[in-house]
């Protein structure tokens, strides 16, 4: 005979030995010499640990059984064979029954989505382009603006120098002077010129 | 009653982030991923494939690293946080990284197979290294599924590899170590095959499925204990919300790619007999004849142990050695040992056979 212990049953023996023995001895423990929390807590945990481990050699007996896994094998592949048909018949009877009585169907829908995506970027774009037109336009209206402003000026000038050289006491006469560019800073010479 | 209701708030948390990610099929999309940490820059994009370079500050070694990342969740994990972070300490030892970044299959993808993958994507990936390069090889790192690509590239095109490691890989799936893989054996090829006929890929929802049904005690009840028992730990509730993020950001498994999977590599296991093809070619380990270091994780329940130890016996190469860490199959790339101790060993393996300087 063997005298080696399964895991199960090691793990089995650990959460009984939490349970039962760890757990109330740290109990009475905390109750009669007013022990922390700590032993107890501990002795919690080790049941835990051992009731987890219990729990994955239990699944993973399971996967190891012949039975279970026949049943599985077979489940998924049952499973697998009735979505293929469901996947059939339904593409049978939708796509031949939508369209009689007026309903659109999945891909129809799916190819509206992808019109709809399209046209919103189409006029996404649009927009943009109506924006940078705008823009263009103002700054065209505005550049068209301050030419008018200065021809009005000028034919303003044009006017009152025409009137003051017909005038026999003019204020003022214009002698096409016209101002040089402003100077640029000296800060940077190093002489004067004296 | 703290207990109580700190364990409820945690589990329905993360009942409200099943659900979300029920609602959008598990599937993760590239702009779902947290902000990077370490900066990179992408510089090749082809087929199902998008490579990063990370680059190292004071780089010492000439021959770059090419990591291949298994086709399953999304690549951050190997960069999660400053500090727990795989290419940071591979870049910290002087390497610059390049990280396939595997794009999510659609439906229009469900022919790809090992040929896509490993002889288009992953050959183009690394032609593109080569050529940024300058170099004739690389230094090969693959991880659980990227493993796999990586023996099976590596067997195809020897050449272009200058030392290969290989963590968790899935080599020899004779056995049947875990209980999960006496579940997957009872359902049939053509039920599997039904998958691909209905969804075209297998689906993100079946891949999360079956990574949930390996450990259902521990994601319905333990993993929100845990988080319940160590929420005084600094950082443990940061790391653990990362980490359920990226628990359910599986990707699907283009279609071809699983079917070969489940069927050649797992139930008839022509890898480790030497049979498998790939585009006509047989990829056979014994073609491989650079030094390989055969990376396990000696709690790993994903990958058994026993599946990659005998990658190193069946190897073509003189130089080869297995390297027994006692880890998990994620604890590989997150655990603080493993960052701490086995990848600076890997990194050490390979300097010793890299040429050094830039």
């Amino acid at each position: 005979m063997s005298n080696q212990k399964s895991p199960l049953m090691d793990d089995l023996g650990k959460l009984f030995e939490a349970t039962w023995i760890d757990l109330p001895t740290a109990a009475v423990r905390r109750l009669t010499a007013g022990d922390d929390q700590g032993a107890v807590r501990e002795a919690g945990w080790k049941a835990y640990d051992a009731l987890v481990r219990i729990s994955n050699e239990a699944s993973n007996a399971l996967y190891t059984n012949r039975a279970f896994g026949e049943v599985a094998g077979r489940g998924i592949g049952l499973a697998l064979r009735l979505q293929r048909v469901g996947d059939a018949v339904a593409s049978a009877v939708f796509g031949n029954l939508w369209p009689a009585i007026g309903l659109p169907t999945g891909s129809e829908i799916q190819a509206l989505r992808n019109d709809v995506r399209a046209l919103s970027g189409d006029v996404e774009a649009l927009r943009e382009e109506v924006r940078t037109a705008s823009l263009q336009a103002g700054e065209r209206i505005e550049e068209r603006e301050r030419s008018e402003d200065r021809a009005t000026i000028d034919r303003g000038y044009a006017a009152v120098r025409s009137a003051e050289s017909q005038s026999a006491t003019p204020a003022m006469v214009w002698n096409g002077f016209t101002p040089a560019a402003p100077r640029k800073s000296r800060r940077g010479k190093n002489s004067v010129a004296l | 009653m703290s207990l109580f209701n700190d364990i409820a708030g945690h589990w329905i948390d993360g009942a409200v982030r099943t659900l979300g990610a029920i609602g959008r099929g598990f599937g993760s999309d590239l702009s779902a991923d947290p902000a990077p940490v370490t900066p990179y820059d992408i510089i090749y994009k082809g087929g199902k494939v998008s490579l990063r370079h990370y680059r190292a500050r004071n780089r010492i070694h000439a021959t770059p690293i090419v990591l291949v990342y298994a086709l399953i969740k999304r690549p951050y994990i190997l960069d999660l946080q400053p500090g727990k972070s795989v290419i940071e300490t591979l870049l910290k030892q002087g390497f610059d990284v390049y990280l396939t970044d595997w794009i999510p299959p659609t439906k229009e993808d469900a022919w790809r197979g090992f040929e896509a993958y490993v002889n288009q994507d992953l050959a183009n990936a690394i032609r593109a290294v080569q050529t940024a390069e300058k170099v004739a090889q690389v230094h090969l790192i693959g991880y659980c599924l990227g493993a796999l690509l990586s023996l099976i590239y590596t067997s195809l095109h020897q050449e272009n590899v200058r030392n290969l490691i290989t963590v968790a890989a899935p080599f020899d799936m004779g056995g049947r170590d875990l209980p999960i893989y006496h579940l997957m054996d009872r359902i049939d090829q053509s039920a599997i095959e039904l998958i691909t006929k209905i969804h075209g890929n297998c689906p993100a929802w079946m891949v999360n499925s079956m990574f949930t049904a390996m450990s259902p005690t521990h994601h319905a009840l333990d993993k929100f204990v845990g988080l319940y028992r160590n929420a005084e730990r600094d950082g443990y509730a940061e790391m653990f919300d990362l980490f359920e993020r990226w628990m359910s950001s599986d990707v699907p498994l283009a279609g071809r790619l699983f079917t070969e999977l489940t069927g050649d590599i797992f139930k008839r296991n022509l890898m480790a007999k030497g049979e498998f093809k790939v585009g006509g070619r047989v990829a056979d380990v014994k073609q491989i004849t650079c030094p390989l270091l055969n990376v396990i994780g000696e709690m790993d329940d994903v990958v058994h142990p026993n599946s990659s130890l005998p990658l190193s016996g069946k190897v073509g190469s003189a130089d080869r050695r297995n390297l027994i860490f006692p880890t998990g199959h994620i604890g590989v790339a997150v655990s603080a040992g493993a960052l701490k101790k086995m990848w600076p060993e890997m990194g050490a393996w390979l300097a010793d056979r890299g040429p050094v300087g830039n």
